[in-house]
């Protein structure tokens, strides 16, 4: 399987996501490089979304921009979407693994990066009356994307449409739960750090 | 080779020598201002110190403190309440007449019947001139009075004691009180919960005037809401925030401010049936600063001719000025002890472009005087207030070469840029002023404009690919069969 064949699968991939992904799975058509290299992409949207959205669309705070930032605030959510997705399949006799879930997922961003991008451009030449008719547009890549990462899901993970609803809807709550034991630990470590630099304080102090 | 290394040993020699600090003239001023984001930022000084009214200025009369300052067009109004007078100083800030006992139009001191007391002022918090009638308002707080006196005479007229129809719980104690050009009067009781006093010409209760909304704390709501009747009585009531201060604009509407913690909003604007219509269109909402380490408490508002009004906080000292639209002009003086600082603030006025505030602890009165680039704004505002657009424009450009921290400037600029069908510059100087609104409008006629100079290429593009899409679909059908 070359590499020009696997791209051209990408493409494949968002108009016919049950065969795609099923052949991504069983047949070796996916590419673990060509999934970061969107995942990326996507980053770079943000970056690019934050600081070229027109004027009229959205103000942003370009003195403060911080693109590392922008760029993993972008990915993040769904990085933790994939670990909760995959923590709960595991218990669910999900047949997808961590790996494919991330190619879905990033496969699956195709359509939000055109999209996001077309409607980047035009947001530069719209005026305020028309932001309806660039938000119409954005929903359009969004659905698409919501609905090839679900029939990927399902694809991969062997399930029928309701089980995989059901799935997401605890994948959410694993998320929360993944969040807050994320705050628990930063607290504690926090609290440890300082209790040891107190403590190191002290120590200095008396000798 | 030597020389080399002298001449280093005297350079890091002369490293050692501590710089010395230059101070300039008037870098003691910490005017600042909020921008679109909220931040604050370094602005020009609008007012300076022009002069100051103190004990010198009375002569032999001491002054026991000054509580509220009132300004006509020509003479200055200030009220000492520890030693009970009202005092009147001329345009050139000269003493015209210091009020204790009260006169009448004989010249003879008024005596009350009943007691058989000479009428002397007894602790005043407020004044007013009544131009249209020409007299002056004292509201009489020790007395529980209003006296009414004759503002060139100063003799009196009437005096005004609590109303025989007046209802509720609220003290007849007038703290501060406006008249407006039909002879209501609207009297603050300090801490009255019910409102604003309204009061007819002829002295009778009218209403209580004015909506303070208080914060609702949604616990409290809810906790409400499940309680009955009997635990309602038990519960701690909620009560409206009371006004503090008054002032009255040329159009008879009434200005109010109020420093309760309870309040939702500090600063209001009454229309006749007391709902607060304060133009709130500015980057920040007028609440003082946005992210105050000290929580503004709102002793005084003072508004001009034009629409400008300046709020005098008591914790920070410091005064806020905003035009009709609520945009912030500028932010000054503050709690200190340099010449011009306030230590208890107690009142402020606009005596035409100038500002007078009113000190309580220093027992004085700072007249400040607007600087080229505040004169520049207050004239801006005034243009733009009163629809002169094109003046108000050449204002603006003047002031944001003087002050580039002046946002507003640019979106006044950009919008007389815009009127005059300029799109690029004006596109130019919204964007500057974070205006999208404007901008977008601006951006739709500049766009029309590149349109029209360009449509014979647009319509050519979109011809040729018209053309290319239907012989590449004949093609694909002759293919096809």
């Amino acid at each position: 399987m070359s590499d020009i064949e696997k791209l051209k699968h990408a493409t494949y991939i968002i108009f016919h996501p049950f065969n795609g992904f099923y052949e991504m799975k069983y047949r070796g058509m996916g590419s673990f490089g060509i999934a970061t290299t969107l995942f990326v992409l996507y980053g770079v949207m943000g970056i690019l979304a934050f600081q070229y959205t027109g004027f009229i669309v959205k103000i942003n705070p370009l003195f403060r921009m911080n693109s590392i930032s922008i760029f993993i605030t972008t990915l993040f959510p769904y990085l933790l979407f994939i670990i909760g997705n995959w923590s709960v399949v595991t218990l669910f006799d999900g047949k997808g693994s961590l790996l494919e879930i991330y190619m879905v997922i990033c496969y699956s961003l195709i359509p939000l990066i055109v999209f996001n991008f077309v409607g980047l451009i035009f947001s530069n030449f719209i005026i305020l009356e028309e932001i309806a008719i660039l938000n119409f547009f954005l929903a359009i890549g969004n659905i698409w994307f919501y609905f090839i990462a679900f029939c990927g899901l399902c694809t991969i993970h062997e399930y029928t449409v309701v089980t995989n609803i059901k799935t997401l809807v605890i994948t959410s709550a694993a998320v929360i739960i993944i969040i807050f034991l994320c705050m628990l630990y930063y607290t504690l470590i926090g609290n440890m750090v300082s209790f040891v630099s107190v403590l190191m304080k002290e120590l200095l102090k008396r000798w | 080779m030597h020389r080399r290394i002298y001449g280093i040993a005297i350079l890091l020699i002369c490293l050692l020598i501590p710089g010395a600090p230059v101070w300039g003239k008037y870098t003691g001023e910490h005017n600042y201002i909020y921008d679109y984001w909220g931040s604050p930022n370094h602005s020009v000084a609008a007012f300076e110190l022009y002069k100051v009214i103190d004990h010198k200025t009375m002569g032999s009369i001491a002054l026991g403190s000054l509580d509220d300052v009132f300004c006509t067009e020509d003479s200055i109004y200030l009220v000492d309440t520890v030693s009970s007078r009202v005092h009147v100083l001329d345009d050139k800030l000269n003493l015209l007449k210091s009020i204790k006992v009260i006169r009448n139009q004989n010249h003879k001191i008024v005596v009350d019947d009943q007691t058989n007391q000479q009428l002397i002022l007894k602790n005043p918090e407020g004044v007013f001139v009544q131009k249209e009638s020409n007299e002056l308002y004292i509201a009489d707080t020790g007395g529980e009075r209003i006296i009414v006196l004759d503002a060139d005479g100063y003799y009196l007229k009437r005096i005004i004691k609590r109303p025989d129809n007046m209802i509720g719980t609220t003290v007849f104690r007038p703290s501060k009180i406006v008249v407006d050009p039909s002879n209501r009067m609207y009297v603050v009781v300090q801490s009255g919960s019910e409102g604003i006093l309204e009061l007819n010409e002829d002295g009778s209760f009218s209403r209580y005037f004015g909506v303070n909304k208080p914060k609702v704390n949604l616990i409290d709501y809810f906790w409400k809401n499940l309680a009955s009747e009997e635990q309602k009585k038990k519960m701690k009531k909620t009560y409206a925030p009371s006004f503090n201060n008054v002032d009255i604009d040329h159009e008879g509407f009434i200005y109010s401010t109020t420093f309760d913690k309870a309040a939702l909003n500090m600063v209001f604007r009454l229309n006749p049936k007391g709902k607060n219509i304060l133009r709130e269109t500015g980057y920040v909402q007028v609440k003082g600063d946005i992210h105050p380490v000290i929580e503004n408490e709102f002793i005084d508002i003072a508004v001009n001719d034009f629409g400008v009004y300046a709020v005098l906080d008591k914790e920070t000292g410091r005064i806020f000025i905003y035009n009709f639209d609520g945009d912030l002009i500028n932010i000054f003086n503050e709690k200190g002890n340099m010449l011009g600082n306030v230590k208890e603030p107690t009142g402020i006025a606009w005596f035409n472009d100038y500002l007078i505030v009113s000190d309580k602890y220093l027992k004085c009165a700072f007249v400040f005087m607007p600087t080229r680039s505040g004169e520049l704004a207050l004239k801006g505002a005034e243009a733009y207030y009163r629809g002169e657009w094109e003046e108000a424009g050449r204002y603006y450009r003047k002031v944001i070469e003087m002050n580039s921290n002046y946002d507003i400037a640019y979106v006044g600029l950009g919008k007389n840029l815009l009127m005059q069908d300029q799109y690029k510059e004006a596109m130019y100087y919204l964007r500057l002023g974070n205006n999208q609104t404007y901008y977008s409008k601006a951006f739709n006629g500049y766009r029309n404009e590149i349109l029209r100079k360009y449509f014979p290429l647009f319509f050519i593009g979109f011809l040729t690919l018209a053309f290319l899409i239907i012989k590449s679909e004949v093609a694909f059908h002759k293919r096809e069969g």
